[in-house]
């Protein structure tokens, strides 16, 4: 995927008001969506969340680019794909888990592939629901209240590489649950 | 094909806990580039991911967690889940990261660190925030300035102006993070002695008194002491680097931790700067020549070197305006970018670039000296290819130059006549390297002639003596 951004890119003419609400409207709108595409991206949600912060201060500053009418979460996946690569460059590699060549190719198809999005959400409701309580626990644990990992088997008296394999396991079932309702024709 | 998947998910549970052995790491990355469909995958396993960090805090919590199957077939036992909980949770997150920049990260009431004592123009990253003079901030509160000028004054005393866009987070009552941007900080007061900027690749205390730090956000870092002294700490060195009133230095990314230096000499033929060498007069003497070869391709109208087959060095140019006397000379900047070969796999120390010129005659004169390029290098036996995506060719970036923005030139008129830059390292060794790569870029100032340079460049590759 082409990133036409310069790494470090003037800022423009300075924008309207009504430019400035756009602004801060289409951000508001798209930040799921855009946290999304970067965590498929490097995987690590703090270093995503990390890289969306810088990312919205270039979408700001390239604002002027963008035209009002046109898919805005397009445009703003592709200043995120930018960042991505300089947040990596700025990693030494071993922290880095996709090289550059990967991400291009993640971030092309992610962008396509967002628009499932909502479909999978009203798959993953009813995925959800066939949970169990103890398993519902665990991710209210983990995602919800942001409890470390270890610090919660400790809590528990087990082994975190014990959660670790439930949480994959849990992530498994329910993306196999979800793909089940979106292609029941298949199944 | 079914154990296939089932290692492919053990993957991907890996990369998002962050429990991932290099190996797995390789395996992953192969996996997902050889099969459009393990893509496809990975992105619903991520959505999957992203879904759960919304679930409402509400949920049923059982006491303990069971060793019990995970998922049912069959009718589930609560009652459903209402549907709003997926979106509340996506409008809290949202509200986190947009509207809740300028909150406290952490829960409760971190104590109250610093206070705005200006701001103008400010506008935020959330349209929520309305900061005034005389408000308190916390420690952990992050800051997102996208246009306008803050001062905030820590509790110790130190004063700091965050200039948009910047990121900033106020870490205690006497230093921040800086995340991008830019800002000024000063450091007067007794109590605000040792005032820290931390920034992502590198620690700056102040010891007294004014320093300008940025961060951008390729993760270069730069300090210029405008007063007093400050030192500055790399990542994993317990050693300091003393950098002095007038003086400056810039850190790259990478495992070399790469500093840059940009000066301005004095004007003299000796060729005087604060703290880089002037060009050696001895370097044609001492290396053979047949060492040292430059190649200029991509650009019809490239010259160099001028000097017969000797390298360039300060023998050859004893004033401003002796264009054959130079020891590079690019005219077609856009095109036109330098190969050296140094003759064999070398252990570089230090890499120094020269420009003298001083531009009396015409406009376009005055913008040679200017240094803004790119400098690369490869330990390939082979030059990589210089053109297309230059680290996909094996090339790996050393660091960068800018010396208009570096020196805040509006007027190309004003520039220094002489100006030189210095690549060195904080490990001492820059890497070992057979090919170095010098891509011109366009200049801050936007002048459209200015590039790597000029009717007077010399280029000087340092390297250890033992390493030939």
């Amino acid at each position: 995927m082409d990133t036409p951004c310069p790494p470090d890119a003037s800022p423009g003419a300075p924008l309207s008001a009504e430019r400035q609400e756009e602004f801060v409207r289409l951000l508001n709108g798209a930040h799921g969506r855009l946290l999304r595409f970067v965590v498929s991206l490097v995987a690590r949600r703090h270093d995503a969340e990390d890289i969306l912060q810088k990312a919205s201060v270039t979408m700001w500053r390239r604002f002027a680019d963008f035209k009002s009418g046109t898919d805005f979460v397009a445009w703003a996946c592709t200043v995120a794909a930018y960042e991505v690569k300089n947040f990596q460059r700025s990693l030494g590699r071993s922290r880095v888990l996709f090289d550059d060549e990967l991400v291009e190719v993640l971030a092309a198809e992610r962008i396509a592939d967002l628009k499932q999005y909502d479909a999978r959400l009203d798959a993953l409701e009813e995925c959800v629901k066939k949970l169990d309580d103890s398993s519902r626990l665990l991710v209210d644990a983990i995602y919800t209240r942001g409890e470390e990992i270890k610090e919660f088997a400790r809590k528990e008296g087990r082994a975190p590489q014990t959660l670790y394999n439930r949480l994959n396991l849990i992530r498994k079932l329910l993306t196999e649950c979800m793909h089940k309702k979106l292609a029941p024709a298949a199944s | 094909m079914s154990k296939d998947i089932d290692s492919l998910y053990a993957l991907f549970g890996g990369a998002l806990n962050d429990t991932l052995s290099e190996a797995q790491q390789l395996e992953l990355a192969a996996r997902l580039k050889a099969d459009p469909a393990a893509r496809a995958l990975w992105f619903a396993y991520n959505d999957v991911d992203c879904a759960l960090g919304e679930l409402p805090a509400d949920a049923p919590q059982p006491a303990t967690i069971s060793s019990a199957p995970i998922a049912h077939a069959s009718s589930p036992q609560k009652e459903p889940t209402p549907r709003r909980w997926l979106w509340a949770g996506a409008a809290a997150a949202a509200a986190v990261v947009l509207g809740g920049l300028e909150q406290a990260r952490h829960s409760g009431q971190p104590e109250r660190v610093a206070r705005f004592t200006s701001l103008q123009d400010a506008l935020w990253a959330s349209p929520s925030a309305a900061f005034r003079r005389g408000e308190m901030l916390r420690k952990g509160q992050v800051l997102e300035l996208l246009s306008g000028e803050v001062q905030i004054q820590f509790t110790s005393g130190a004063l700091v102006t965050l200039y948009a866009p910047c990121i900033f987070e106020a870490t205690s009552e006497n230093g921040g993070f800086l995340t991008y941007g830019q800002l000024k900080a000063r450091a007067a007061s007794t109590e605000s002695r040792g005032f820290v900027i931390q920034t992502p690749t590198a620690r700056m205390v102040d010891i007294g008194t004014e320093f300008i730090a940025s961060a951008s956000a390729d993760g270069q870092s730069r300090v210029e002491v405008t007063s007093g002294e400050v030192k500055v700490y790399l990542p994993g060195q317990t050693e300091s680097r003393s950098v002095l009133q007038g003086e400056s230095f810039s850190i790259e990314t990478g495992a070399q931790r790469v500093l840059t230096r940009i000066e301005a000499g004095d004007g003299s033929p000796a060729f005087r700067l604060p703290s880089i060498e002037p060009p050696s007069t001895k370097i044609s003497d001492e290396v053979p020549s047949g060492t040292f070869t430059a190649r200029l391709f991509q650009g019809a109208d490239t010259v160099a070197p001028q000097q017969d087959s000797n390298p360039p060095s300060g023998s050859t140019q004893q004033t401003g305006n002796h264009p054959l006397k130079n020891g590079v000379k690019i005219i077609n900047h856009k095109e036109g970018r330098i190969v050296m070969d140094l003759g064999a796999l070398i252990a570089v120390t230090k890499i120094n670039a020269y420009s003298w010129h001083r531009g009396q005659l015409f406009d376009n004169e005055s913008n040679r000296p200017a240094q803004n390029f790119v400098l690369y290098a490869s330990d390939t036996d082979t030059p990589p290819v210089a053109a297309g995506n230059l680290e996909a060719q094996g090339w790996q970036m050393i660091g960068s130059v800018d010396s208009d923005k570096f020196f805040g030139v509006e007027n190309p008129k004003l520039r220094s006549e002489q100006q030189a830059c210095s690549f060195t390292s904080a490990t001492g060794c820059l890497g070992r390297y057979r090919y170095l790569l010098w891509l011109p870029a366009g200049t801050s100032s936007g002048d459209s002639l200015a590039d790597l340079k000029s009717a007077s460049s010399s280029f000087e590759v340092y390297a250890e003596p033992w390493s030939f």
